[in-house]
């Protein structure tokens, strides 16, 4: 299994048993809610890097001339959470992005920036201020997209 | 403008070199961006360090001498603040921008311009908490931890605490968004060859730091959010007259603010872990240890927020007190493979390497005494005392600045092809050895004696005016020591000898390449057959250059 699923699988695992002790020890709302929530973050990133390793390699699947140990249980716990790496993750890195093409100058991300910085400053001195920050905001994600076109 | 076409890594690259202020501006080149956040994060200590030298220098003798109980109330708040939002937090996604890249051989970060974007963010959101300075009302009061009821309009009117919460919360979510770009880029664009497990320790630190990120900093977020709508828009979530609860703001503050101390602290392990091994002449001993003790200290990290409320006396002890102590374990695991790594190395005490050592000696007894304040009857005593003061700052300044000055010898010559003057570098590290144990240590024997902390005044005892006055002229040596670095960094870079691509040996890849690095980073990668490619690449030089001179 692909480290970059184990890492966050790992959390997950973690979390799930801290989240039950805690509640059976605990019984406080506040804290469960937020361990369940973490834990659904957690998760939701297994989920998806599993997605993208799904799309690109066989990485998910268990193949028995690559078993770690000859017991089924602990091969498969080592998979799950041990420190083994798959021979074939040798070539590189199982979610290799795409090639990109990337300026090396912008000046969208600092317009960006104050773009943001209007916006809050709205919820304090009035939504007056979220008018230039919209139309501001409009002329960003216009160049932000364009730029690479040009 | 000269345009100059690259074919870099997987990137195609039309690099527009433009000169001045406009190329800083306007920079995604993620070396660039990092120095912009090292250069803010250090301007931001240095703002925070002027503040604790005002309150110590009031707190020097009993009375009050020249700072108001308000002025003082603004100081160590906006102190905390600078130190632990502006300060070490951006300093690790500084280091990261800088490093991260070359250490797994790419041309740049995943997302360029996003990363530039969130450096102003975070810039924006610095500037506008610390211009609460600016307003009639003055600066944010209520301490770092913004807790609420003090957050609110009676006790905190005016627009100093709102620029506080905006600040805070718009470098917060700029931060979050750098956690992703530097997360995609560990996972995506390591070079070919660089598995996970031949990523340097510092990396491992960084991402696990940034899933701590990723995962705590929207609480703190959510916290204040919820409080800003408490004053503004007729909220009521931590109102108890009308329902709301005051602790629940501190469940949500602390379910970010302790995962924000490994935050500060694992990044500055994995800075540890880099120089140790070069300075000692041998690879790391239990590189899995390392990388295993990092995973279980962030995992960790996320089940022991409480032990900061202990004192609310509505959490429950054992499962808190439980758990902060099991973080001891891995933290045991690192301190030993450290001194596994030196025992028997070749031992060079450079400027990097003392900082080192002062670390391993300041953070040892701050992670001590962190695990007597995870114990809820000692910590019923000594909450809110001096005790806490020097127990924090033994953590982030013993450890923390100590792995920070640590990293900025080892690496400013890598980042300006300049090398740091070694006397004046060994001098900065005593001074400030030697003023951070005086400043911090007699703070322990406050908290004991029952000195309570964020006070502008105290009572009139022997004990208290005694060791206060220690402590402040502790400050002052502390304060040369770090004059002196920023005197060497400016004398080094007009007046310091040339680098050269790898001035220590280095181990990790980053040391493969030109001092400063080019705009792309590499002109070739050494093959990566383990976490030190550069120490294999020049070994397999040497045995083959001693198998020349032997002859056939």
């Amino acid at each position: 299994m692909a480290e970059e699923l184990r890492f966050f699988l790992r959390i997950a695992l973690y979390v799930v048993a801290a989240s039950i002790a805690y509640w059976i020890m605990a019984k406080e709302h506040a804290g469960t809610v937020l361990f369940l929530f973490l834990a659904a973050g957690c998760f939701f990133f297994v989920g998806a890097i599993a997605h993208l390793l799904r799309q690109t390699h066989s990485e998910i699947r268990v193949d028995d001339a690559q078993r770690l140990h000859k017991n089924r249980t602990l091969d498969m716990i080592d998979r799950v959470i041990g420190f083994e790496e798959h021979p074939g993750d040798a070539s590189g890195g199982p979610m290799t992005l795409q090639e990109q093409a990337v300026p090396t100058a912008s000046v969208w991300p600092i317009v960006g920036a104050v773009c943001v910085f209007l916006f809050v400053m709205g919820l304090l001195f009035g939504a007056w201020l979220w008018v230039p920050a919209i139309l501001l905001g409009l002329y960003v994600a216009r160049g932000w997209l364009t730029q690479l076109s040009r | 403008m000269a345009t100059v076409e690259q074919r870099v890594g997987h990137h195609d690259i039309a690099h527009h070199e433009r000169s001045g202020v406009v190329d800083w501006i306007t920079t995604i080149d993620h070396k660039k961006v990092g120095i912009l956040y090292i250069v803010t994060a250090m301007t931001f200590f240095v703002i925070s360090g002027l503040l604790a030298l005002a309150m110590r220098a009031e707190l020097a003798f009993p009375g009050l001498q020249f700072l108001s109980a308000q002025t003082y109330n603004e100081f160590f708040t906006m102190h905390g603040t600078g130190m632990i939002f502006f300060f070490a937090t951006p300093l690790v996604i500084g280091l990261a921008n800088y490093f991260t890249p070359l250490q797994i051989g790419a041309a740049d970060v995943a997302y360029p311009r996003l990363n530039a974007m969130t450096y102003w963010m975070s810039l924006l959101g610095a500037l506008t908490a610390f211009s609460g300075f600016l307003t009639t009302s003055g600066a944010a009061a209520f301490g770092w931890t913004a807790y609420s009821p003090l957050t609110n309009g009676t006790y905190s009117p005016g627009h100093g605490a709102d620029f506080w919460l905006i600040g805070v919360t718009m470098s917060g979510t700029a931060t979050i968004l750098g956690s992703i770009n530097l997360m995609a880029t560990i996972f995506g664009m390591r070079a070919p060859g660089m598995t996970m497990f031949r990523m340097s320790v510092f990396n491992w630190n960084i991402l696990i730091t940034m899933a701590l990120i990723m995962f705590s900093f929207p609480a703190l977020s959510a916290g204040l959010i919820m409080t800003f709508i408490d004053r503004h828009l007729g909220g009521h979530f931590f109102n108890p007259a009308v329902g709301g609860d005051a602790v629940l703001y501190q469940h949500i503050f602390w379910f970010f603010g302790h995962p924000e101390v490994y935050i500060v602290i694992l990044p500055f392990f994995g800075i540890i872990t880099e120089i140790i091994p070069v300075f000692s002449r041998k690879p790391i001993f239990g590189y899995r240890g390392f990388v295993l003790a990092s995973l279980l200290i962030g995992i960790y990290s996320f089940s022991v927020w409480a032990h900061h409320m202990f004192a609310t006396g509505v959490v429950n002890g054992p499962f808190f007190s439980a758990t902060s102590m099991l973080i001891a374990v891995p933290t045991g695991i690192k301190f030993f493979n450290w001194i596994a790594t030196m025992w028997r190395g070749k031992l060079s005490f450079t400027t990097p390497m003392l900082f080192c050592m002062g670390f391993l000696f300041t953070f040892l007894i701050g992670g001590i005494t962190g695990v007597y304040l995870a114990a809820p009857a000692i910590d019923y005593s000594l909450t809110d005392t001096y005790y806490v003061v020097a127990h924090l700052h033994f953590v982030l300044f013993g450890g923390s600045a100590f792995a920070i000055f640590a990293g900025l010898y080892f690496w400013v010559p890598k980042m300006t092809g300049k090398m740091m003057d070694e006397r004046l570098g060994k001098t900065s590290f005593w001074l400030m050895l030697v003023g951070m144990w005086i400043t911090f240590y007699p703070q322990f024997q406050l908290g004991i004696d029952g000195m309570p902390r964020r006070v502008a005044d105290y009572a009139d005892t022997a004990s208290f005016d005694r060791l206060n006055l220690i402590s402040s002229i502790g400050s002052g040596i502390l304060a040369l020591g770090i004059l002196v670095f920023i005197i060497n960094f400016f004398r080094s870079m007009r007046t310091g000898k040339t680098a050269g691509n790898d001035p220590w040996e280095g181990y990790s890849l980053e040391w493969a390449t030109t001092s400063p690095p080019p705009h792309h980073n590499f002109y070739r990668l050494p093959p990566i057959r383990s976490e030190r490619p550069v120490f294999d690449e020049r070994e397999a030089l040497r045995q083959r250059a001693a198998e020349i001179k032997a002859g056939p």
